[in-house]
């Protein structure tokens, strides 16, 4: 019987975990923290498709097809619903974006609907009053991320080692990682899904951290229907700006909204900022005037980790056989958890998959440095 | 005869009493049923001072507002039980910046304390209280002489502020307060919290139907206006605030069924003789005498039975179990320090206590605590506390000197009072698995139990961790574990009602205090920080 080890029970490293006790492998997860509790516990829960560059369209996409074929089987608490997204366009510009983005989807045949500005107030109404039109996907949807985590760990049968052990892994090579209460697990794969703390485990991963901001209201059932994303959030997650924020708003299945979002780079104390959580209440009214009524009950934030070409990195790390990396997902790693999980999979089994494995290895900084 | 108000509630005209807050006059008019919980179930006021969040309901088009912190003079139209009639067109909320030398958050015998001895000493004082009125909890609609010199030393000299809510920290020696038609960033040298208590309210078969209230809460909404003439009432749970509540609805004409003190009689004669010295504390505790004839001991609730609200309460006692037919139960189990505001602003807690010293100052060398929440000792202990908060606010130190003896005093009747009416360990066996844990997001005490198992080895993990890194984070670690996953503590209250009773439950702790501060509408968060040049 093969042997796997997770490092993380975030949402990737559980979705790992559930992928590979598929594949016949006994897991084990080690997590010092409880299930979910760090950029998972965060993430708004949008499970969407992105459609550039491609290796994120490609594995978005992917990503949400293994969702969806999930769906029928996730426990009630994983409160996965098809909410779909609409891509809002403010100016001239943005609309011609979504119509080239629709252009993307369509050739990859994913179904997408652009609207004229009348049918984007019908479709949702608390919208403001001028807007130009937007883009349609409805089978993007929704999950409450902890939960989806604990469900993965759940389906993986994943043995008690994860929590008896509440201390880090601190050290890792080929077939072993060590705690650091000094105990020493063994596993023919080892997966490290630490989040953003990937960094401590492996040399010369360059990880970045890109703090953002959420509330969440009370419950207003009947606010909006859609995640509602104006198209300059794009310009804002793939820029390079130190600071930035993006109306992103998104119905929970039970009436509360939460909104975001705003981005940070390299701010990695957690505590909520006033100023920007103004600045993304104040962005996300200026789509949603009626937005002000609504009773915000929480605020917090979370720690996104980048990389330096936005993709993540999923694959084998250099020198030290059946270990892999599966890290680095920005504002994508709900998302592409399931994608990820599978291509991880592929990877410590040999098998050839649906995805092309090339642009998310790591050895692509070193080349990069090189070249 | 008091003046009458017609408002429009549900579409309906209702004349109702236009001093009473509007949770007290609802309930008065026959509307026990305020809103619909995340499962359907019909809830209805449970604390009466703003913190339960059951009595929630869309007034004047603002949705979620809480019906208990307002009075039906303000009031023109309510929707409940989730009637969408949310309106959009509300005129936008000034924004303002404001300075002072002390600000008060709290308005109880100790808040007003501290803001009168802090104005004596010719400081610009602002008070802040997010309820109606002045007073706090025991001064509630009071008239007598003592509430009414201590309103009037602050009525002129201090800015005093109702229905204002502290939403945000801004930094260092500022915060933003929001009302109803302003949004307040204040800026000031010190601040004193003087926040007060909440009532510890433990989860048991029933407890979250209309008519079942905290002891307080049954008592706020009667100082608040609730008719109770001819209603059969029952009281349950411990401490001191039993027999003063009786007292209370006896007044107002409720014919009171039975009082049920969970602590032995040997604990309440304990107490008694210790009070013997105090014999103003043992009017006030024991006052009624009435109360006293229905008193029973080593008594308490195992179930409240009703459809859309309450019909009956089962007790438990030393005549076995029985049933009492009722209009309204009043059950609490005493009362946690409300050391919210401290926490979020990163002053030390002792459990839930404010840590302070003998000039009542927090951790946080600007920071100033008194009264309730930094330790249950009833009103004298908060005058006096408020006295030396204020004047130490102010730069004063003389008071907490010469006062120190009598806190020393007040303190030593607090420790007594926690230790006669500690809660018995078979309350901890009353909730079913389906009773309901978290009264915002429905969850139910099996839910909250399974959550940590569904984690498998998380239990194992943290006796292990209790052992290894401390029972403190191994009870903050099954706390985020549940919440995480079963939303318990989410929801519109953010554990203020679940939260000490998990952590009496079964020592899971919640330790985490987020912005916003208190639930405002998104325009509060959006003002910006600095106003333009
Ligand atoms: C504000 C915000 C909104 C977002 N919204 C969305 C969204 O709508 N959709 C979407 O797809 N994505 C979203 N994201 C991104 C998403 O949340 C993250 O990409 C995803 O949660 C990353 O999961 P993870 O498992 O890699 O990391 P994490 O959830 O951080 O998990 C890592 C785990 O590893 C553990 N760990 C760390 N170091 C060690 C160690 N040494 N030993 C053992 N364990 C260790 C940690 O304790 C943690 O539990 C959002 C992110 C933020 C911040
Ligand atoms: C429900 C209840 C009922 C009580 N009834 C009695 C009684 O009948 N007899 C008796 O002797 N003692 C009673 N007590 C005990 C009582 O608390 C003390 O005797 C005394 O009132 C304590 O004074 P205080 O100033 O410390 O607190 P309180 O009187 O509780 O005053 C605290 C004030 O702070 C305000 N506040 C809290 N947080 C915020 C915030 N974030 N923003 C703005 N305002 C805030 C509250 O609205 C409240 O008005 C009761 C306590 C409770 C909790
Ligand atoms: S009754 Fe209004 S908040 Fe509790």
């Amino acid at each position: 019987m093969k042997r796997a080890l997770v490092v993380g029970a975030g949402i990737v490293g559980a979705a790992c975990a559930e992928r590979l006790a598929r594949d016949g492998f006994v897991v084990t997860v080690v997590d010092h923290r409880p299930v979910g509790s760090v950029a998972t516990g965060a993430g708004m829960g949008h499970i969407l498709v992105m459609d550039d560059p491609p290796a994120e369209f490609a594995l978005t996409l992917r990503s949400r097809i293994l969702w969806d074929e999930l769906a029928p089987s996730l426990s009630t608490s994983v409160d996965h619903a098809a909410c779909g997204t609409l891509w809002v366009a403010a100016d001239e510009d943005e609309l011609a974006e979504a119509e080239r983005k629709r252009a993307r989807l369509a050739a990859a045949g994913v179904a997408a609907e652009l609207l004229d500005g009348a049918a984007l107030a019908r479709l949702e109404p608390n919208l403001r009053g001028g807007l130009l039109g937007g883009l349609r996907l409805t089978e993007d949807g929704i999950v409450y991320p902890p939960a989806a985590a604990a469900w993965f760990l759940e389906r993986a049968g994943a043995t008690h080692e994860r929590h008896v052990r509440r201390a880090p892994v601190v050290s890792v090579e080929s077939g072993r990682a060590r705690l650091a209460d000094g105990t020493v697990l063994e596993a023919d794969v080892i997966v490290l899904a630490a989040g953003l703390e990937t960094r401590a485990l492996v040399r010369g991963l360059p990880l970045r951290a890109r703090k953002g901001h959420l509330v969440i209201t009370d419950r207003h059932p009947g606010f909006c229907r859609h995640e509602i994303v104006e198209l300059g959030y794009i310009k804002n997650a793939h820029g390079a700006g130190l600071e930035s924020v993006a109306c992103n708003v998104l119905a929970r299945p039970n009436g509360q909204v939460l909104v975001g979002s705003s981005r940070q780079f390299d701010v990695e104390d957690p505590a909520v900022e006033p100023r920007m959580l103004a600045k993304v209440v104040a962005r996300a009214t200026e789509f949603l005037p009626s937005l002000a009524r609504l009773r915000a009950i929480r605020a917090w934030t979370g720690l996104r980790a980048t990389t330096p070409d936005g993709l993540p990195v999923i694959g084998p790390v250099p020198g030290a056989s059946g270990v892999f990396v599966a890290a680095g997902h920005e504002g994508l790693g709900i998302t592409a958890s399931t994608g990820t999980a599978e291509l991880v999979a592929e990877l410590a089994s040999g098998r050839r998959g649906v995805l092309d494995p090339a642009p998310y290895r790591i050895e692509r900084f070193q080349e990069a440095k090189r070249g | 005869m008091a003046e009458r108000r017609a408002i429009d509630v549900d579409g309906k005209r209702v004349e109702l009493d236009a001093a009473s807050t509007l949770a007290a006059a609802l309930a008065s008019s026959g509307a026990h049923v305020l809103r619909r919980s995340a499962h359907g179930e019909a809830r209805g006021p449970v604390c009466g001072m703003g913190s339960c969040y059951e009595c929630r309901c869309t007034i004047d088009g603002a949705e979620q507002e809480r019906a208990c912190l307002h009075t039906v003079a303000s009031v023109s139209r309510v929707a409940t039980r989730g009637a969408s009639a949310r309106s959009a067109d509300a005129p936008p909320r000034a924004h303002r910046r404001i300075a002072c030398d002390v600000l008060v958050v709290g308005a109880g015998p100790a808040g007003l304390a501290a803001a009168e001895h802090a104005a004596r000493r010719g400081k610009r004082v602002v008070l802040v209280d997010e309820n109606p009125g002045l007073g706090g909890q025991i001064w509630r609609a009071d008239r007598g002489p003592e509430s009414a010199r201590a309103r009037a030393a602050v009525s002129a000299k201090v800015d005093v502020r109702t229905e204002t809510s502290v939403v945000l920290p801004l930094g260092e020696r500022r915060l933003r307060l929001a009302s109803r038609d302003e949004v307040l960033d204040v800026r000031f040298d010190a601040l004193v919290l003087a926040t007060g208590a909440t009532e510890l309210l433990l989860p048991f078969p029933g407890w979250t139907l209309p008519n079942v209230l905290g002891l307080g809460g049954l008592q706020a909404l009667a100082k608040g206006g609730l008719e109770l003439a001819g209603k059969r009432v029952v009281l349950a749970g411990s401490g001191p605030l039993l027999l003063a509540v009786a007292d209370v609805v006896a007044r107002k004409g409720a014919s009171v069924l039975a009082v049920a003190e969970q602590a032995p009689r040997a604990n309440l004669a304990r107490f008694g003789v210790a009070l013997a010295a105090r014999p103003a504390k043992l009017a006030q505790a024991f006052g009624f005498a009435g109360a006293l004839a229905k008193l029973r001991t080593s008594a308490w609730p195992v179930e409240a039975v009703g459809g859309e609200r309450l019909s009956a309460i089962v007790l438990r006692g030393a005549r076995g179990l029985e049933t009492l037919e009722c209009d309204y139960a009043g059950v609490g189990f005493g009362l946690v320090p409300n050391g919210r505001l401290a926490a979020a602003l990163g002053c030390a807690l002792d459990g839930r206590r404010v840590r302070v010293d003998a000039e009542q100052r927090t951790s946080v060398a600007w920071i100033f605590a008194a009264g309730e929440c930094t330790g249950i000792g009833g009103k004298d202990k908060a005058r006096l506390e408020g006295e030396i908060a204020g004047a130490s606010a102010a730069g004063d130190l003389e008071p907490a000197r010469r006062l120190a003896g009598a806190r020393e005093r007040e303190l030593a009747f607090a420790d007594r009072i926690e230790r006669a009416f500690a809660p018995r360990a078979e309350l901890r066996t009353l909730a079913r698995p389906e009773t309901i844990a978290c009264r915002c997001e429905d969850v139910t005490c099996g839910e909250v139990a399974r959550a940590t198992e569904l984690a498998r080895g998380v239990d194992a993990d943290v006796r292990d961790a209790g052992a290894r890194g401390g029972a403190a984070d191994a009870a903050a670690f099954a706390w985020r574990t549940s919440k995480l996953q079963t939303r318990a503590g989410m929801g519109a209250c953010q554990g203020r009602v679940c939260g000490p009773a998990l952590e009496f439950l079964d020592g899971r702790t919640a330790r985490d205090v987020r912005a916003p501060l208190a639930p405002v509408t998104l325009d509060a968060l959006a003002a910006p920080m600095e106003t333009p040049q």
